[in-house]
């Protein structure tokens, strides 16, 4: 039925083609970019590397990072990282859910804190 | 047209559904805000759909007005105005506004695909713009692509409704 938004909502070929297209695109690049090994949590302020632990820890780490409004804390806990509090005033960071796995990062923009989970990407291998 | 002389009646329609369509969109800009964050730098962007009609009924021109100015009133509104989310949501309103341009002028795609072309323009720019002026990490990067494919399905879900609303619009002047 024209009048409906289902009838909208299916799209046309040529939409359904470029979907696809775009989402194998994405997720190769994306599953190209997640193998990884040697992984560790990097934490930045701005562009400095404020320190780098190896993944997964054993103990609980709790670490406070000095930023452009104040000191944001990271909770470390075995593979999983997060932000624990930061100063910021939408608190997007603290909300987000822990990250785990390679190439996953979360940042606080109004602080310019954010960490990285890293590790070896099978990307150098294509490109070499 | 003289000084005194009256404006044509299709040119204020024109100029009413402008303003309507800025109203519309700076108030879904507002609402945007307001709702939980599905995660850092990523909304529905229901606003690009409003931008998509004024293209498609207005021309290049509105479009890109529209996609400037909503930002401008939104963010007034939410008291974000010259902050670097504002930067942020200018710049990447202002590429995917010029995407959807180049698309719809250039090729024969529908609304969903240039909306859905459009969510991925915004989507990098914002990364870009984010990695460029504020965090300078390219390992950003690593988040972009989970983030581009529920771009990919929100601009088709906002392509759908904006080509409804077109072909509602169409009825109404026939």
């Amino acid at each position: 039925m024209p009048n409906s938004f289902y009838y909208y909502l299916r799209g046309t070929w040529l939409d359904r083609l470029l979907l696809s297209l775009l989402l194998l695109g994405i997720i190769s690049i994306g599953f190209v970019f997640s193998q990884g090994k040697n992984v560790g949590v990097s934490i930045f302020h701005g562009q400095t590397l404020v320190a780098w632990y190896p993944l997964p820890q054993k103990a609980v780490i709790q670490l406070d990072v000095q930023g452009e409004l104040g000191v944001s804390t990271l909770k470390i806990d075995g593979m999983h990282v997060r932000f624990l509090s930061s100063p910021c005033k939408n608190q997007y960071c603290v909300a987000q859910h822990d990250q785990h796995s390679v190439g996953q990062m979360a940042a606080c923009v109004p602080n310019r804190v954010m960490f990285m989970i890293d590790g070896e990407s099978s990307l150098d291998v294509i490109l070499e | 047209m003289t000084d005194h002389a009256r404006p044509e009646l299709s040119y204020l329609r024109q100029r009413a559904l402008w303003v309507t369509l800025l109203a519309l969109a700076s108030s879904i800009h507002v609402f945007e805000s307001s709702l939980p964050a599905l995660g850092p730098w990523f909304k529905l962007g229901l606003a690009n759909g409003v931008t998509l009609v004024a293209l498609a009924w207005l021309g290049m021109r509105a479009a890109l007005l529209l996609a400037v100015c909503r930002v401008v009133v939104g963010s007034f509104f939410i008291g974000t105005l010259f902050t670097p989310t504002f930067f942020i949501a200018l710049l990447a309103s202002m590429a995917a506004a010029l995407m959807m341009v180049l698309v719809f002028y250039v090729t024969s795609c529908g609304l969903i695909s240039i909306s859905m072309l459009c969510a991925g323009v915004h989507m990098c720019t914002q990364f870009f713009v984010v990695e460029y002026f504020f965090i300078q990490q390219a390992t950003l990067y690593y988040a972009l692509a989970p983030l581009l494919v529920l771009s990919c399905f929100s601009g088709w879900f906002n392509g759908a409704w904006a080509s409804m609303v077109v072909d509602r619009l169409d009825d109404e002047r026939k």
